[in-house]
């Protein structure tokens, strides 16, 4: 098991930095219009979501990979999957389009 | 399936296609323009229709800012859909595409229940006018452009309506499906002040 955590941790640290730049290749405000599609936030948080998520993402999946703060990192990957988990859910169960946020490209 | 799209392209521009007026609204110098297909069935159409691009034609396209594309996109899920593009499309003929197009969306669920395409259709026109409308949606010719229309939305890799590509310069973004207006009016300012 514990010969499997660093592999691990290096797949789930590159599908991070991988959705981060998806997002970050094309204007922040072509994310943000994804978000805003979900009708579920007020403006303010589509802006600062649409903003900074991309670089949470990225910054999360390089310290997973790198193994730096891996506790804290690991716990706040973790929220973010189960964020993201419980949005599609909630799109596949109201009919909606249901790719995910970390893969949103617009 | 390169060869199938350049097929489908190719039959389309052979078929006289190739020179189909463009319907579209404002100016084609605009700095920013909007290629919307749609289908005249779909609710998220009316609803892109209503919420987003009535605001965006009074706001951007009638100031210059924005010129905008209307593509039909009807889906074979949609009885009338392609009736309603022959119908909107036969109007753009005679210049009155914007009082057909908005009729066929405002009272969708009606003539979708109803099948009673032609009859929305002319209601907002004269009678001479309806009278040349009805003829002219039967026209091969604009039935063609309708086509045209649906095979130039495979080839750029449309997959449902509505589906909104904004072009400024050599750049070409998708807009993601559901996108309100504030936030769309927000990005072209964005790509307008850079």
């Amino acid at each position: 098991m514990q010969r499997l955590i660093l592999p691990l941790r290096l797949v789930l640290g590159a599908v991070f930095v991988y959705a981060a730049y998806t997002k970050l290749r094309q204007p922040w405000m072509l994310f943000a219009m994804s978000i805003d599609a979900y009708q579920i936030l007020p403006q303010w948080a589509v802006l600062l979501l649409g903003h900074w998520l991309p670089w949470v993402e990225l910054s999360i999946g390089v310290l997973l990979a790198a193994g730096i703060l891996l506790r804290y990192i690991a716990a706040g990957a973790a929220g973010l999957l189960l964020v993201f988990f419980t949005l599609m859910t909630r799109c596949v169960r109201q009919g909606h389009d249901h790719r995910l946020w970390l893969f949103r490209i617009g | 399936m390169r060869t199938i799209l350049a097929a489908i392209v190719f039959a389309a521009l052979a078929s006289g296609a190739g020179n189909q007026q463009i319907n579209s609204t404002g100016s084609a110098s605009a700095p920013i323009t909007l290629d919307v297909y749609s289908d005249f069935q779909c609710p998220g159409c009316k609803a892109l229709y209503e919420t987003t691009l009535r605001p965006l034609i009074d706001n951007y396209v009638d100031k210059g800012k924005v010129y905008l594309v209307h593509h039909d996109f009807s889906l074979p899920m949609h009885a009338f859909a392609m009736q309603a593009a022959c119908y909107a499309r036969a109007a753009h003929r005679i210049g009155k595409y914007d009082q057909v197009a908005d009729v066929l969306f405002r009272q969708q669920q009606y003539w979708a229940a109803t099948g009673k395409v032609g009859e929305t259709a002319c209601s907002v026109l004269t009678l001479g006018e309806a009278k040349e409308v009805q003829a002219l949606a039967k026209d091969p010719t604009v039935v063609a452009e309708v086509q045209a229309d649906i095979q130039a939305g495979v080839a750029a890799h449309v997959d449902g309506t509505p589906t909104v590509f904004l072009k400024r310069g050599a750049k070409q973004y998708r807009i993601p499906t559901g996108t309100g207006y504030q936030m769309l009016a927000r990005f072209i300012d964005q790509l307008l002040s850079n």
